[in-house]
């Protein structure tokens, strides 16, 4: 982020507002947006982040990065108002001084707000805050951003946690200030003298009234201040005779003081109606004319009325768009004429888009937030998880088992739908960024723990596979959350191949899926012997035994084969099959833990208490892999560079090392609290016997 | 004999296998961690292409193997256990031709590691060149310059003064009128004026010194410098100078009323090929900052031959054994006047594909394998659950 630009450019949108709001009707917050409008404008497409996205997306990524949530509750007449993203948008950029007094900002901690000299008596540690509330810090909140900014060269790494919220909130505050500041451009009216120059020339006091005569104003104070014969020497009898056509009739009949008091209010005008339209660069609505690659980028209000005025380049169907904007805003307490105009220009912005190829996936975009996919599987899995536990407290009633099997199909249909759905909007395979590889991750692991739980029925491959679920789809929630921005982003140039991506990265992202899956029913065994739970039942535990060795060889199978595409990839795009960056490393550790584990199983270094315990750490790597070599800040695989996991991440390592201990505990209480001939089984380790002679030689044939 | 066959057990063994693949797993980890300290390439040369590694844990050094004589150690596991002590039969053939698709990787990455050359070629539109340079050796290179002629060089290799023990070293050719000898190599430095922040022991040179620095985490920023000294064979009179890797021009001395230019560069590769850049291409996507494409419009000329290609992410050139790969590019810069260049990273690797025929054959081990035992998985189970449904 250019920091320094954009807080510059807050501090003169700040400044401005009052200008801009003092010209406005005491604002009236909407009981409630019609489905009409919300379906309209959640339709209307708009170009944010380098890609074509409906408004409706935008919002919900905005609001979540202000808010961490999608949703707001706002006062309202006679009760409070849930207002969904798009909802709030409206309200923000309509009413902005009602959506002012809306708790929009998520604040972590009180510090903030004491750094930019606020009050805080009456909130939590962690509390959410008005725009209201935070304006008489904000100069001070852009100040600070502005020297944290500069101390960091601008990587956030370099900040300390409180500098990095600072300036989290100040980005927050300026993204807000755009949406808030939008459409000032069209509710403002200039002041114009009834019976002065200007008035002859414009005939609203609107912005796009001013910009459509921008070159007769010009003229005509250039020919307030020179005097129009010393124009008129230097031009052809033609140009004179349309110069005296183009500027108003008062002009030849003025004296030299009216003169240039008229000429200042022309410049004044020009000047205010500039920026104001500086203002208005929000949202790129406006699709410009062309193909994708003649003009691949779209025009905000700012841009568009820069083509409004231009002689013979003026874009007339353009500034027909931009006054129905304008037109539009200027209704929004006359709900029947609102909808008409919204539909006018809605259509308007959807014919433009779909003669570009750009509206296509707009619909169905909606319809996978609307959808919500992966909230009500997260639900289903819950659901899942906890007839499964009910399986588990009454095992002679196996329909319990059976539903809780049945139960974690819908979840993993819906979670594969919405991955299907991403796919297919993107036009890209299921994994390309850190979100989607948790959607995948939870979908693959899900997909084998029903495979499993189809094959031997002994309930734990579904008790995972619910767990998974649950955990994986709340995960994505909560990295969503914190990261605050479209989890369907453009790529950079490397990753742009489908080739490689459906290839490489969907392999080793399955070798990751595996990976957890295996650690997952590790824990169960772990668990299951530190609580002594069923604790006769040998074949159990030697069944889940073989499920986690199982889904070991399905995790290196491909693991090895990903780590080697990624390896063919990276010779084909930057020249080397193996650099030993980070992220290849991260993906060559699994590979080794994994062949560790079935080589020491087939030396008898380990036997099945040893291979959970193993089966665990490898969650370790798993998600340092995935996460941790992420957090170095090193390496080619710079695109996946990411922050504040760190102590979700740690967090993560300490609970696996716990289990591996208990697994230790387990294996120390074996050891000296059974005859070692009923430890046989069990052991984390073979003994001397097994392993010098009938281990090695067994596992040969095994193998 | 019995020793040898104990030997040849252990070498042969899963257990040995284990500990290979442990002690790899721990050096890849150190190796990675130790990166955002010192950077990748030395990380990569002390913990990845080395015999022996020591790593301090705090102030405690633990002495360990490093990954070059552990992927010896494991191809040796590799033959012994994996290929020939290995049963043969049609439940092993999956193991069998996976450890053979190993096999070819790790040679693979040993005639990489040998015999592959790497580097990179800018060029701004309209230039062409039929040599790339390295990232990280340098070389001396002694010509004398004579008008309308391309002045014949000679070169001193990198490894030839690069690390030299006693300091300095001399080298001396019948076709040259003087001994060269080098000294104070420094592979990351910057030449600073005579003064007082200059210290005693650092050697003056026409009122400039040597000012060692820190390595850089990125290798290929590194500036090499070296102290040189020509003594004349005809008499004794010497000449003496700093050359810098950064250096405008080369070093020039007259030496029997002959001119000749020595000079610290990137050591070059020449190709049997010319590279002409025509055009570079660089998009963002619409409103943002991030590169969607960059792509260098190329012609390649061989002799009278000129082939027009594209190079860009993803899609390299691949000609007579080099393979060209679009790396980076570098604004134009107003103030100094200079274009905008493209930079492609030149590589050339016989072992290029071999990874992938490797991965074709480990994916087709692999997969017979495991398949062949799920497949006994499954049978397993519905006999257990058929036993089960019966009692």
């Amino acid at each position: 982020m250019n920091f320094a630009l954009r807080s510059f450019a807050a501090l003169i949108a700040v400044a401005f507002a009052a200008s801009a709001q003092s010209g406005s009707t005491t604002p009236t917050p909407p009981q409630q947006w019609s489905k009409e409008v919300i379906q309209l404008f959640s339709t209307l497409p708009v170009q944010q982040e380098g890609r074509v996205k409906p408004l409706s997306t935008h919002a919900g990524f905005v609001m979540l990065k202000l808010h961490g949530s999608r949703s707001i509750t706002v006062p309202g007449t006679p009760k409070d108002r849930k207002l969904d993203p798009m909802a709030w948008m409206l309200d923000t950029m309509f009413y902005p001084d009602a959506a002012a007094h809306y708790k929009i900002f998520l604040i972590q901690t009180t510090e903030v707000v004491e750094a930019i000299g606020l009050k805080h008596d009456d909130k939590k540690k962690r509390d959410r805050y008005s725009y209201a509330e935070l304006e008489p810090g904000i100069d001070k909140l852009f100040q600070l951003a502005q020297e944290y900014h500069r101390k960091s060269d601008g990587e956030t790494k370099n900040l300390t946690p409180l500098e990095g919220q600072i300036t989290a909130l100040a980005s927050n505050v300026f993204d807000y200030q755009k949406l808030a500041h939008f459409l000032d451009f069209a509710r403002y009216d200039f002041h114009i003298e009834p019976g002065s120059v200007l008035s002859e020339i414009i005939p609203m006091p609107r912005l796009t009234a001013v910009y459509a005569k921008e070159t007769q104003l010009g003229v005509t104070a250039l020919a307030l201040e020179r005097g129009i014969e010393d124009i008129q020497k230097n031009l052809t009898p033609e140009q004179v005779e349309q110069l005296r056509k183009a500027l108003p009739a008062s002009v030849f009949t003025m004296d030299a003081e009216s003169r240039a008091k008229a000429a200042k209010e022309i410049n004044a005008i020009v000047r205010d109606a500039r920026a104001l339209s500086d203002r208005a660069m929000g949202l790129a609505l406006f699709p410009p004319h062309g193909t994708t690659d003649d003009h691949p980028e779209w025009f905000t209000v700012s841009d568009a009325v820069g083509h409004m005025s231009h002689g013979d380049h003026a874009d007339p169907e353009l500034a027909g768009q931009l006054v129905d904007l304008e037109e539009l805003v200027r209704q929004r307490d006359n709900p029947p004429a609102f909808l008409t105009q919204l539909q006018k220009f809605h259509d308007a912005m959807v014919t433009a888009a779909t003669a570009r190829g750009e509206y296509g996936k707009i619909p169905l975009e909606v319809s996978f937030y609307k959808y919500n996919f992966f909230y009500y599987a997260l639900i289903l899995y819950v659901l899942s998880f906890i007839v499964v536990a009910f399986s588990w407290l009454a095992p002679a009633k196996r329909w319990i088992a059976y539903l809780g099997t049945a139960l974690l199909f819908p979840p993993t249909i819906l979670t594969i739908t919405g991955i299907t759905y991403r796919c297919i909007i993107r036009e890209r395979p299921p994994v390309s960024t850190l979100y989607e590889v948790i959607l995948f991750v939870t979908a693959v692991a899900c997909v084998v723990a029903i495979f499993i739980e189809l094959v031997n029925r002994q309930r734990v491959a579904m008790s995972v596979g619910a767990l998974i679920g649950a955990l994986g789809l709340f995960i994505a929630f909560r990295f969503e959350a914190q990261q605050g921005t479209d989890t369907m982003p453009q790529l950079v140039a490397v990753l742009d191949t489908n080739f490689w991506l459906a290839t490489h990265v969907t392999t080793v992202t399955m070798g990751y899926a595996a990976g957890l899956l295996a650690a997952a029913i590790a824990h169960v065994y772990i668990l299951g012997k530190l609580l002594k739970f069923k604790k006769n039942d040998d074949t159990f535990y030697k069944n889940i035994y073989r499920m986690t060795y199982g889904v070991i060889c399905f995790g290196l199978l491909f693991s090895v084969v990903g780590t080697v595409l990624g390896g063919i990839w990276a010779n084909d795009s930057w020249g080397r099959f193996w650099g030993w960056d980070p992220k290849e490393n991260g993906a060559l550790m699994i590979v080794l833990w994994e062949l560790a584990i079935l080589h020491a199983r087939l030396a008898g270094y380990v036997r099945d208490l040893g291979v959970a315990m193993a089966a665990t750490f490898n969650a370790i790597i798993v998600a340092f892999s995935l996460w941790g070599v992420n957090l170095l800040g090193v390496g080619l695989h710079s695109y996946g560079f990411t922050s504040g996991i760190m102590p979700w991440l740690i967090t993560f390592y300490i609970i696996e090392l716990i289990v591996v201990f208990l697994g230790a505990v387990v294996w120390y209480r074996q050891k000296f609290a059974r005859p070692s001939a009923d430890a046989a089984h069990d052991d984390v380790a073979g003994s001397k016997e097994r392993r010098k002679k009938p281990l090695p030689a067994k596992a040969h044939k095994q193998s | 004999m019995n020793y040898l066959k104990k030997g040849f057990n252990f070498i042969a063994s899963y257990g040995f296998a284990c500990i290979i693949f442990v002690l790899l797993f721990i050096l890849t980890y150190l190796g990675t961690v130790e990166q955002v300290e010192v950077g990748l390439y030395e990380a990569q040369k002390k913990y990845f292409e080395s015999m022996i590694v020591v790593h301090w844990f705090g102030p405690v050094p633990i002495v360990l193997p490093g990954v070059y004589l552990l992927l010896m150690l494991f191809t040796v596991n590799l033959i012994a256990g994996g290929v020939i002590r290995m049963r043969k039969n049609k439940n092993t053939i999956g193991n069998l031709i996976t450890h053979l698709g190993m096999l070819v990787m790790v040679f693979a990455a040993f005639v990489n590691y040998t015999y592959a050359m790497d580097g990179h070629m800018t060029l701004a539109e309209n230039e062409q060149s039929s040599e790339f340079v390295s990232y990280y050796l340098w070389e001396v290179a002694i010509a004398q310059p004579e008008e309308g002629k391309v002045a014949q060089e000679m070169v001193i290799p990198h490894d030839a003064f690069a690390y030299l023990k006693d300091g300095q070293k001399t080298f001396t050719s019948a076709s040259l009128p003087f001994d060269l000898t080098i000294s104070g190599f420094a592979p990351n430095s910057m030449p600073v004026g005579a003064g007082p922040f200059v210290k005693e022991t650092m050697k003056v040179v026409d009122g400039f010194a040597l000012q060692k620095m820190d390595l850089d985490k990125e290798a290929e920023r590194n500036v090499a410098g070296a102290y040189v000294l020509a003594k004349e064979k005809s008499g004794n009179a010497t000449h003496e100078a700093i050359l810098w890797g950064l250096s405008e021009s080369p070093w020039s001395l007259t030496v029997d009323g002959k001119k000749y230019t020595v000079e610290l560069r990137r050591k070059r590769y020449p190709l049997p090929f010319t590279i002409a850049l025509d055009k570079f291409h660089q998009e963002n996507h619409p409103g943002t900052g991030m590169a969607s494409m960059f792509m260098s419009e190329v012609t390649k000329i061989e002799g009278e031959t000129k082939t027009p290609v594209k190079i860009q992410m993803n899609e390299p050139l691949r000609h007579m054994g080099y393979t060209f790969y679009q790396a980076s590019w570098q604004p134009p810069d107003p103030a100094t006047g200079r274009p905008v260049r493209s930079t492609l990273a030149v590589v050339k690797n016989p072992a290029d594909q071999w990874p992938l025929y490797s991965c074709i054959i480990i994916t087709i081990g692999l997969t017979i394998h495991f398949v062949g035992k799920l497949g006994k998985y499954i049978r397993a189970e519905n006999r257990r659950l058929v036993t089960r449904k019966a009692t």
